[in-house]
């Protein structure tokens, strides 16, 4: 069931409302067992058989927890119940998301007719797979405990996020499943989370859907000028931007509606002044993932191995080029590439991932190298301001390349786009007549990118998100923070009306093939 | 990665404004879009309405409203293939009685049904012959599914003519289709630049109808081709359940009803039509005309202006038996 949505805004989401203001009359337990009741609900809207596959992957997680914690006696090591688990769950995703996309293209590759129809991907699953994966791990280390059940399958598949995200990490939830606090319908709650909600609602329907109309065609174009070329991928990057961030919205609004708050996944990436600070304010919640699951424990083995050869691993050694190679790059270069692979089977997507590892790479090459330099006297306002308005440009054009891998359809399309943009190589334009009065948008999409505050700036007085970093009001104008005044209510509730005549064709979520 | 909770994040936000505030913020939020959704049905009420409605087909649907005192001997009521296919003048020219034709559409009969004709009947002499007109894929009417239909003209019709009973009614039965109702309303009204400009064209548009008693020319312009095939779906969708019952409600010592179907294209499987309508339809087949007469939509029902005095000459030739029958 899609957010943007009739089914989705008049009926499901008044009832799992209703359900859980009237399960908060009875007990904690029955507001947790209805929410995960609800979840389970919204997943099968889409194809009900696929909530087998949900349902099995809960239970072999929750049952591999169960062994993992011994809460089930067993004297098996439990070392083997994760491993076990982790394989399996990667096995069943591998089996959904990459084992037909690569044999076709194996066998286009080795120059063979044989086509494999794909099977259908199940909504969402890289994001429950990950969210289990990373719980057993926990759970191994001794980080988390094993829950009961309703709580476990809540945490799983808790509606807003079990689609697209926000990675959840127990210790982020649990605690507010568990807290003893009163579980009622809250007008606070409900007004912050309804508007933001409805924000985000406006992100996707006014703004991603614009652009994505208009990136669409020159994708899907056989030859590109370089004005194409560079609308195409302006657009693509903004649709992007609107969608994720305008989901994001939408999840943690929605969240929040039942007095649950989430992790920021989102934070005006396009403000980023380094590929570093980009990661940190794009799909935070799964940059945070890859650091915790693969980065770090892919870098703690480098520098055991160094240390098990007798070299050095500290700070200062690493400014070495070959500790910097072995404890940074590699690791780096390696978790990108997963995370690029994470988004999908083909090749453009081990293109999109690797090359942000080798961007990231070198951002860390940049901060080591560059701080052993003696630092200069204090630089006048308009020189640091004019550094970092290049820092931010130059970034955005390495981000846009990137997503040029990250939506052609294939790599060598997304080659040939770029030649295109840089001149290497032209084609007559596409003269279309729709693109160029969408064009006029480009320049409106990116003020709003690069000057406005995003939407848990505007909502900051209201607590938005678990992060504190989130409530700060100093850097906001004092217009754009919300209140509970009349002017936002008819505001927010116009777009609102404005967005529901907007969706009467709704269009999906593009983090949904993910 | 960051991983507990600290006391102020469990903590629930800063409760420097009261429940009562957000209470009134949440109703204020919602009265907003009410206030919206209300205002198109306030609209569609006002005098005058149709002539600047953003949808170009509603004062041909209103024409029907606007009958008062016509009291016609010869009433007819169908679907767009009597709008475009009929000249009410014609029939009334050759049967000596005075003929008016209620324009209808598709879309239009699956919310209203037969409210243009009640309407009608209640603000006129009792005619002495309905003619219910409509071509052979569309005497099952009733039957069809909604959803396959763009039915935002019989919504507009319904909503400015309806009785709050018949729109609590249709209300009831589809609570989708009236929420999108004020949504289309606006969201025609955008792609139409909000609302028709030019009301000379409406009211033109308007006069002709009530001279030509109902009568629209069609605005196609592409003709059908002489190869042509008559979809499947159409075929598999020719009944008469509808229009049969419809018949039977109208049918009184006074007034004789006469139940025809619209000539259709002739298209390579145009026997097939003849033959599932003969076995089915309780009217006489369909008559068949040369496709170039008709135009090129996917209605496959719709004539040129070139083909209405065939088509009309048809009915009257059908017509006039049941006349001379009829009680004067």
């Amino acid at each position: 069931m899609l957010f943007n949505s009739y089914q989705f805004i008049f009926v499901f989401l008044p009832v799992a409302l209703i359900g859980y203001e009237i399960a908060g009359w009875f007990h904690r337990k029955a507001v947790i067992a209805w929410l995960g009741f609800v979840s389970l609900a919204f997943y099968a809207y889409w194809r009900p058989a696929l909530l087998l596959v949900l349902v099995s992957s809960i239970g072999l997680n929750y049952l591999a927890g169960a062994l993992i914690s011994r809460r089930i006696p067993n004297r098996v090591n439990a070392r083997v119940w994760l491993t076990l688990a982790i394989v399996l769950d990667l096995a069943v995703l591998c089996w959904f998301k990459y084992l037909f996309p690569s044999l076709n293209f194996l066998s286009s590759a080795l120059g063979s007719s044989r086509h494999w129809t794909d099977v259908v991907l199940p909504l969402g699953i890289s994001f429950f797979t990950f969210t289990q994966i990373s719980f057993l791990v926990d759970l191994y280390q001794g980080i988390a405990k094993q829950q009961d059940l309703n709580s476990y399958v809540l945490f799983v598949t808790f509606f807003p996020h079990l689609i697209a995200g926000p990675i959840l990490h127990h210790k982020e939830m649990m605690p507010q499943f568990q807290q003893d606090r009163r579980y009622r319908l809250n007008p606070q709650d409900l007004a912050v989370g309804l508007s933001w909600f409805i924000m985000g609602l406006c992100k996707k329907v006014l703004l991603a859907d614009t652009f994505g109309r208009g990136a669409n065609p020159i994708f899907d174009a056989d030859r590109l000028s370089a004005g194409d070329a560079w609308m195409g991928a302006l657009f693509y990057t903004l649709q992007l931007y609107f969608d994720f961030s305008g989901y994001s919205d939408m999840a943690l609004g929605l969240a929040r509606m039942f007095s649950i708050n989430f992790p920021l996944n989102f934070n005006s990436p396009y403000k980023a002044a380094s590929i570093i600070d980009f990661w940190q304010r794009w799909h935070m919640t799964l940059s945070n993932y890859i650091m915790a699951y693969l980065y770090t424990p892919v870098q703690q083995w480098a520098r055991k191995r160094r240390q098990n050869a007798g070299k050095g691993v500290s700070r200062k050694d690493v400014t070495a080029p070959g500790a910097f190679a072995g404890m940074i790059a590699f690791p780096m270069m390696f978790s990108m590439f997963v995370a690029g692979v994470w988004h999908g089977a083909g090749f453009q997507f081990v293109v999109f991932g690797s090359l942000h590892g080798f961007y990231l790479t070198i951002n860390h090459a940049w901060r080591l190298f560059r701080h052993k330099r003696t630092p200069g006297p204090p630089s006048h306002f308009f020189v640091r301001t004019g550094r970092h308005v290049c820092s931010v440009l130059l970034t955005f054009v390495c981000v846009l390349v990137g997503f040029v891998f990250f939506r052609a359809r294939s790599a060598a399309f997304a080659v040939k786009m770029l030649a295109a943009m840089f001149g290497i190589s032209s084609s007559p334009a596409l003269h279309s007549s729709d693109l160029l009065p969408r064009a006029a948008a480009i320049p409106i999409g990116l003020a709003i990118c690069w000057f406005l505050p995003n939407t848990q700036q505007i909502l900051s007085r209201f607590k938005p998100s678990l992060q504190e970093s989130a409530w700060r009001t100093e850097a906001v104008p004092r217009g754009f923070l919300w209140s509970p005044n009349m002017g936002w209510a008819v505001t927010i509730g116009a777009l609102f009306f404005i967005m529901l005549f907007k969706i009467q064709e709704p269009s999906t979520f593009l983090y949904f093939q993910f | 990665m960051r991983i507990d909770l600290t006391e102020a994040e469990l903590a629930p936000p800063a409760t420097f404004l009261s429940d009562e505030k957000f209470r009134r913020y949440l109703f204020m939020l919602f009265a907003a879009p009410v206030v919206l959704g209300l205002l198109p049905f306030l609209l569609t009420r006002l005098p005058g309405y149709e002539q600047w409605t953003p949808d170009e087909d509603f004062p041909a649907l209103e024409f029907s409203f606007k009958t008062t005192g016509q009291n016609a001997g010869i009433v007819i009521y169908g679907d767009s293939s009597a709008k475009h296919g009929l000249d009410p003048n014609q029939i009334s020219a050759e049967l000596g009685v005075k003929a008016i034709d209620l324009p209808g559409s598709l879309s239009e009969l699956l919310v209203d049904d037969d409210l243009p004709l009640r309407r009608y009947l209640m603000a006129n002499r009792p005619p002495r012959l309905i003619v219910l007109y409509f071509s052979p894929w569309n005497f099952d009417y009733g039957h069809f599914d909604p959803d396959l239909f763009p039915i935002y003209d019989g919504m507009e019709v319904l909503m400015r003519h309806g009785t709050v009973a018949e729109i609590s009614s249709f209300a009831a039965a589809h609570p989708l289709f009236a929420i999108q109702f004020p949504l289309m309303f606006y969201r025609l009204g955008l792609d139409s630049r909000l609302l028709s400009k030019d009301r000379n064209l409406r009211r033109e548009k308007i006069d002709r109808l009530a001279a030509s008693m109902g009568h629209e020319d069609s605005p196609g312009l592409l003709h059908i081709d002489s190869g042509c095939v008559i979809p499947a779906s159409l075929i598999d969708r020719i009944g008469s359940d509808w229009v049969r019952r419809m018949g039977a409600k109208y049918r009184t010592q006074k007034t004789r009803v006469l139940l025809f179907a619209a000539p259709i294209p002739n298209c390579t499987n145009a026997q097939a039509v003849i033959d599932r309508a003969s076995r089915v339809l309780p009217s006489a087949p369909p008559s068949i005309m040369p496709a170039s007469l008709f135009v090129g939509d996917d209605t496959y029902t719709h004539l040129f202006a070139a083909g209405v005095t065939q088509a009309t000459q048809s009915l009257i030739d059908a017509a006039r038996p049941l006349l001379a029958d009829s009680v004067r």
